[in-house]
């Protein structure tokens, strides 16, 4: 899968067709397309509204034609003042998407009855710290999950065996935080100018390290790098590269030693 | 409760404090206090906690720096806070791999034998392990558990969760909504840091450090585009529910919670006494139908806890934590941290306890600066150091 931090259309399909042109390509590219945000409601609605349902629409069927899938990705934790509109926000777009990630139980619960109830086939992630069997049984029981995503704590936890299709962030920008509050606009909507609507690079000087500052997340500019660690990570059905500022040669480059594997 | 009310006239018994009659007859506001040690378990029972809570010592969990209670520790804290009524609450609240998961649903198992009033868990499978195994155990759902909304929280009651720690970010209009809406117990975090990021969901101390957190959240950085201006703090400031108590006992909520088992005695005991004033306070104004004011001294001593950090409203009312910034005055400051040490030094009755105490919450200050990664190194496999 290919995880894109925001909504570029034009670029998913660059990135399509250059996986497309790889020598690895004698398979689907790619399973899945993630767009969106997984911290700030805000950011969510304005990349949507960017772009408009149109372009989306005509996203989606790129994909479709190619064999892939849009999903939307949700913020990983909801707030109670912003449960409604997000789930306004879903209702709106959901016959853009194949389906939705979140990390949200709550919200995890009301797409998982909605979708339940004889509406569009919907494919839905979960991502949270998912670290045991007993934590994916009950998930297993309670909703139709298409996939779960481990949180990055910890490398030995995205390794656990929990008994169901994982799917896992193995190469990109890594989130480093995510929070339900905006360092920018003190939290209240009607002061948000996203003006971190496209990243805001920094420094932290402590730490030497340049990140980003999406949404209501911090991102790394250094790539996460778990492919030497691919044959320890159980239950692993698919894969997924994290985009914020990666080159198209570097994704293409990447892809080409995941392609390879059997 | 009567939310927003006032006892009805001659209801109260002849001799009883009303604050305290209120609080264990009339389901008001409790007050639950952090203890990292038994010297904090103690300071805080004296300081006038409805709860306390802790972690038990060699086990896995978010707070591993504090000293943490063994199984002697925790009996004898049980036995003096079952003399005063107050309830013990034991803290599991990490995700546990299969290597721990056994282990701490044994000794979960072994705490059901003992005198604690319930345990606080995060991880999900262990919840509803629990509350197969102990159906009538008191389960709350730590804040590093995520329930932000009414929906998560219905979904946690069907589990076997019958009180939720709120996050630090929901208003006290959200609290209510969510209790209303599933019928929950609802807790609130009314004192502590303003942590920058969702628990449970910050990977900068151990993408930095190796460690859960080392406050790296706190450091200076520099903005590329801004290029002139001078490096300032990501986000560093404390936040104080003390003025919305009121507020908080009309939506209902049923505790608040204060932060702090990697902190010192001194601070528990400060911040507990002040709420437990203030708690006090709410409860006689409640009673003559006065409104509720905070007390100067109140705040100064919470000022003095918060080490320096900016004192600001959190996100209680309309979610603008920057409505109110209190500084710290130094003078005040350097006064308590005097009276504390002194204190301390007389209860800790060894050299070595006391060391630990007034280290208590400094550590992950002090360390961060030595833990810098290799500048060089261009991408991460993700173990995070000290991981494996």
């Amino acid at each position: 899968m290919y995880q894109q931090l925001g909504l570029d259309p034009d670029r998913v399909v660059a990135v399509v067709e250059r996986l497309e042109g790889t020598a690895a390509a004698d398979r689907p590219a790619l399973t899945a397309v993630v767009v969106g945000d997984f911290s700030c409601a805000q950011r969510v609605r304005w990349l949507l509204e960017q772009r408009g349902r149109r372009e989306v629409r005509g996203l989606r069927l790129f994909l479709v034609e190619r064999g892939g899938l849009l999903l939307l990705q949700l913020p990983l934790v909801i707030k109670q003042s912003e449960l409604a509109d997000i789930e306004k926000l879903v209702s709106y777009w959901e016959d853009c998407f194949d389906g939705f990630v979140t990390g949200d139980l709550g919200l995890l619960a009301w797409l998982n009855d909605r979708y339940d109830s004889g509406g569009a086939p919907m494919r839905l992630i979960y991502t949270s710290n998912v670290v045991n069997p007993e934590v994916s049984a009950w998930l297993h029981e309670r909703f139709d999950l298409w996939r779960i995503r481990p949180l990055m704590h910890k490398r030995t936890f995205i390794e656990e065996p929990v008994g169901h299709a994982k799917d896992v962030v193995v190469y990109g920008n890594m989130m480093l935080n995510c929070s339900t509050f905006c360092v920018q606009s003190g939290d209240l909507p009607t002061r948000c100018r996203l003006s971190c609507g496209e990243p805001r690079a920094l420094t932290m000087e402590g730490e030497g390290e340049r990140v980003y500052l999406l949404g209501r997340s911090l991102i790394t500019d250094r790539r996460l790098d778990l492919r030497p660690r691919l044959d320890h990570i159980a239950d692993l059905r698919s894969v997924t590269l994290q985009d914020l500022n990666l080159g198209l040669d570097e994704i293409a480059r990447v892809y080409q030693t995941l392609a390879a594997r059997p | 409760m009567v939310p927003g009310g006032a006892f009805p006239a001659g209801c109260l018994p002849s001799g009883v404090p009303a604050a305290r009659w209120r609080v264990k007859n009339m389901g008001a506001m409790e007050l639950m206090s952090p203890a990292g040690s038994p010297l904090c378990g103690r300071a805080v029972l004296q300081a006038g906690a409805d709860a306390v809570y802790l972690g038990l010592r060699d086990l896995s969990h978010q707070r591993d720096q504090c000293r943490n209670f063994d199984a002697g520790e925790l009996d004898a804290l049980c036995t003096q806070a079952g003399a005063r009524g107050v309830g013990v609450y034991v803290t599991f609240n990490s995700s546990y791999n299969r290597s721990d998961y056994a282990e701490i649903l044994r000794r979960i198992d072994e705490l059901a034998e003992r005198e604690v009033a319930g345990v606080i868990l995060a991880d999900i499978g262990l919840i509803r392990d629990v509350h197969r195994r102990h159906p009538t155990m008191e389960i709350e759902l730590s804040v590093q558990g995520q329930c932000a909304n009414r929906r998560s929280a219905a979904l946690l009651a069907e589990l076997g969760v019958s009180r939720v720690v709120l996050d630090r970010n929901i208003s006290i209009a959200e609290a209510r909504a969510i209790k209303e809406a599933s019928g929950l117990a609802v807790d609130l975090f009314a004192f502590g840091f303003q942590c920058y990021s969702q628990d449970s969901i910050c990977y900068m101390g151990d993408y930095w450090s190796g460690m859960p957190c080392k406050v790296h959240c706190t450091g200076r950085v520099r903005f590329d585009d801004a290029p002139g201006a001078s490096a300032r703090h990501l986000f560093m400031k404390y936040y104080s529910g003390l003025r919305y108590l009121d507020r908080m006992a009309d939506a209902g909520v049923d505790r608040i919670k204060l932060e702090g088992r990697h902190r010192s005695s001194a601070y528990a005991r400060r911040v507990t006494a002040v709420f437990r004033a203030a708690l006090d306070h709410l409860a006689r104004c409640r009673v003559e139908g006065r409104d509720y004011r905070v007390a100067p001294a109140w705040e100064a001593a919470l000022r003095t806890a918060a080490m320096g950090f900016e004192v600001t409203d959190g996100f209680f009312v309309d979610g603008d934590y920057r409505r109110r910034v209190d500084t710290h005055p130094p003078l005040e400051s350097a006064a308590h941290f005097v009276f504390d040490t002194v204190r301390v030094l007389v209860e800790s009755g060894n050299l070595e306890t006391f060391r630990t105490e007034m280290r208590a919450g400094w550590d992950r200050f002090w360390s961060r600066s030595d833990d810098r990664p290799d500048p060089d190194r261009g991408s991460s496999d993700g173990s995070f150091g000290g991981l494996e």
